[in-house]
């Protein structure tokens, strides 16, 4: 079913940092686990762009996440709101697990739609789509919907990627993730910030 | 030269430059006002792809600029556009001070509208999503200026919006293959349902349009409204592009698609508005009411004219409606129903500003909304008279939002006399507001023969 001997871990690699986002408490966690989902997405463009290009990704996806480290590193009890109870982890990780049946049922649909996407990276693209529809689906947090975001756009980048190799889109994609991550430390850091006088 | 760079690259680089001078905060919003005005005038005046002499220099402002292989080209019949975007935008900016809409309005407000003609202008047209994506992320310090704490709408609407964009960009690819392959019908229905998804998204279409109504609760009225009037107005022109380059979208099904799906919104704002309390969401629903319009005329025959000339209108009308807000907000404890009993006759004329811009939403005879209002009924029920009654339905809803705000505004707890107490600058702003919805409304032809004019 999987089209390269690297498509198993990778595809084990951003399950994993993906259910790791859903369910840490700690942000450090989350932005390490965010970091090394770039590094798998960017091993799995590598199989469809040259290295030139896919570094882009790279390098956007790791800007994104130093940016999001900074900002939390001033804001540290940024996440103590969004705690929950053991049941609540038990709970996504559920949900988690429901995101991926969905996603079994729907790649074989999507791949009779996109003939020439491997099976790789549908699977990948879906799986970072599903996590990260259901993270922005369970939190009303700023840092919380910026991971999700950006974990939607990375799934959609992966299966983009086979679609579409301008440049002038790579460039834009990851002005947008720099701008997601901005956005992002900006919210973290705004009700903190001195009030403009009026 | 190039147009891009006269009508993108250097409203951005003179939004990012009041950005830094924000803290003069008169002298950002009148230098960012009066650029709007001059940028609006250069866009009516300055030809294109023609040599322009100015004393001892020769100018050439060519249409087309290439960027990392794509073009950004100013075609003309765009150029109406930029006209009555910067037009409208120095309409929004001018009050910006005296209400104290926030210092980052201006100048992103600038830079939104520089990425939202850039947009309109790339092309292949559908590289736009992501152009769209950027001018919501410039959008986000708008609505939640530093100091204050992050509102949940801003989060809707920030996700709401940059989820609609994967799909605008996914239905580009398709779309390609539709074009080489014009008679697969599972194709055509394919990329139809994936465009109408990302468009939901991004116009805040039912359901996903809660973020709307959050965001108008929430967020300083002003702010809210430039940013909720610009953005769906710009984006409908760019969805524009999508029945202008695909004639298969143009078919009589997706027309009647289209067409209702305004129409259900619009009589289910009028609705919502007419069982609403709080003046906020109330000003949301309107919000809605407008982009059902947009959606309804997007699906008749002179769809690009109706559809350019609303832009006028409906900003007017939303303007005025915010200016009104802002005073009243910047007064009260709250803007519910029971905080701003009797507030009518604390300030008059801001009471009065406010109904007046509501009826002119609904489209009430001589108001600024009315005349093209009567234009899109008329067609509508040339072709179909439940859609027509549908919008009407809607107006007769926010008819009766209106009468229960004004009811509200003049009856107050205790008999509070009627005096004008409103400072004397915001009392001029008010007046000319309403002097503005009024003229429009009955001199329809000062604002639409001009707009049409410039269009053909």
């Amino acid at each position: 079913m999987l089209d390269s001997p690297f498509a198993l871990p990778l595809l084990l690699l951003l399950g994993l940092t993906s259910v790791m986002m859903l369910l840490a408490r700690s942000w450090k966690l989350m932005v390490a686990s965010l970091a090394l989902q770039y590094l798998a997405a960017f091993a799995l463009i590598l199989l469809i762009w040259p290295v030139n290009m896919a570094l882009v990704k790279l390098v956007a996806g790791l800007m994104a996440c130093l940016i999001l480290a900074a900002a939390l590193w001033n804001t540290p009890d940024a996440l103590v709101d969004e705690h929950f109870a053991p049941s609540g982890r038990i709970f996504r990780l559920l949900a988690a697990g429901l995101v991926l049946i969905i996603i079994q049922s729907g790649v074989t649909g999507l791949q009779e739609w996109l003939p020439e996407v491997n099976s790789t990276t549908i699977w990948a693209s879906l799986l970072l789509i599903g996590m990260g529809l259901l993270h922005l689906g369970l939190t009303t947090h700023p840092f919380r919907s910026v991971a999700g975001l950006l974990t939607v756009y990375l799934g959609f980048e992966i299966v983009y990627a086979s679609l579409e190799n301008s440049a002038l889109v790579a460039g834009l994609l990851a002005g947008l993730t720099v701008g997601f991550s901005l956005v992002g430390a900006y919210l973290l850091a705004a009700p903190d910030l001195e009030k403009e006088p009026e | 030269m190039s147009a891009f760079l006269v009508w993108v690259a250097v409203p951005a680089l003179v939004g990012l430059g009041l950005f830094v001078l924000r803290r003069f905060y008169l002298l950002s919003v009148s230098l960012g006002t009066l650029f709007c005005a001059g940028m609006s005038l250069l866009a009516w005046r300055l030809p294109l792809d023609t040599d322009i002499q100015f004393s001892r220099f020769t100018f050439y402002i060519s249409s087309a600029q290439d960027l990392f292989g794509r073009q950004f080209v100013l075609e003309a019949r765009d150029r109406p556009i930029l006209v009555v975007v910067y037009l409208l935008a120095c309409f929004w900016f001018f009050a910006v001070y005296w209400i104290r809409a926030g210092r980052m309005l201006v100048p992103l407000g600038i830079v939104l509208i520089a990425l939202l003609i850039a947009a309109l202008m790339v092309e292949p047209f559908l590289y736009a999503g992501l152009l769209i994506a950027l001018a919501v992320l410039v959008c986000v310090p708008i609505l939640a200026p530093p100091g204050s704490p992050v509102r949940r709408g801003v989060l809707r609407f920030l996700t709401s919006l940059s989820l609609g964009v994967p799909f605008i960009l996914f239905t580009g690819w398709i779309l390609a293959g539709v074009e080489s392959r014009p008679g697969d019908l599972f194709l055509i229905y394919r990329s139809a349902g994936l465009l109408a998804l990302g468009f939901v998204f991004l116009l805040g279409i039912f359901p996903f349009h809660t973020w709307v109504l959050m965001l108008s609760e929430d967020i300083h009225p002003y702010a809210a409204g430039f940013v909720l009037s610009v953005l769906p107005w710009m984006i409908s022109l760019f969805g524009l592009g999508f029945l202008d380059h695909y004639t298969w979208l143009r078919s009589d099904y997706f027309l009647t698609l289209l067409r209702w799906a305004g129409v259900a919104m619009v009589a289910m704002a009028g609705l919502g508005a007419a069982f609403e309390i709080h003046l906020g969401r109330i000003y949301g629903f309107a919000i809605l009411t407008e982009t059902g319009l947009i959606l309804a005329s997007a699906g008749l025959p002179n769809a690009s004219a109706l559809l350019f000339e609303l832009g006028a209108p409906r900003t007017v009308s939303l303007a005025v409606w915010a200016l009104a807000l802002s005073v009243l907000r910047s007064r009260s404890k709250g803007m519910n129903f029971g905080s701003l009993a009797g507030w009518g006759r604390a300030y008059p004329v801001a009471a009065a500003a406010l109904i007046l811009a509501q009826f002119s939403v609904a489209g009430v005879p001589i108001l600024a909304g009315f005349p093209l209002r009567l234009t899109i009924w008329n067609t509508l029920a040339s072709m179909d008279i439940f859609a027509a009654l549908g919008l009407v339905l809607g107006s007769l809803g926010m008819i009766a939002s209106g009468l229960r705000v004004m009811a509200v505004l003049v009856t107050g707890p205790q008999d509070n006399p009627w005096s004008i107490t409103e400072p004397r600058e915001v009392l001029t702003l008010m007046a000319l507001a309403i002097f503005f919805l009024l003229f429009f409304g009955i001199f329809p032809q000062v604002l639409t023969v001009p707009l049409f004019n410039t269009l053909q």
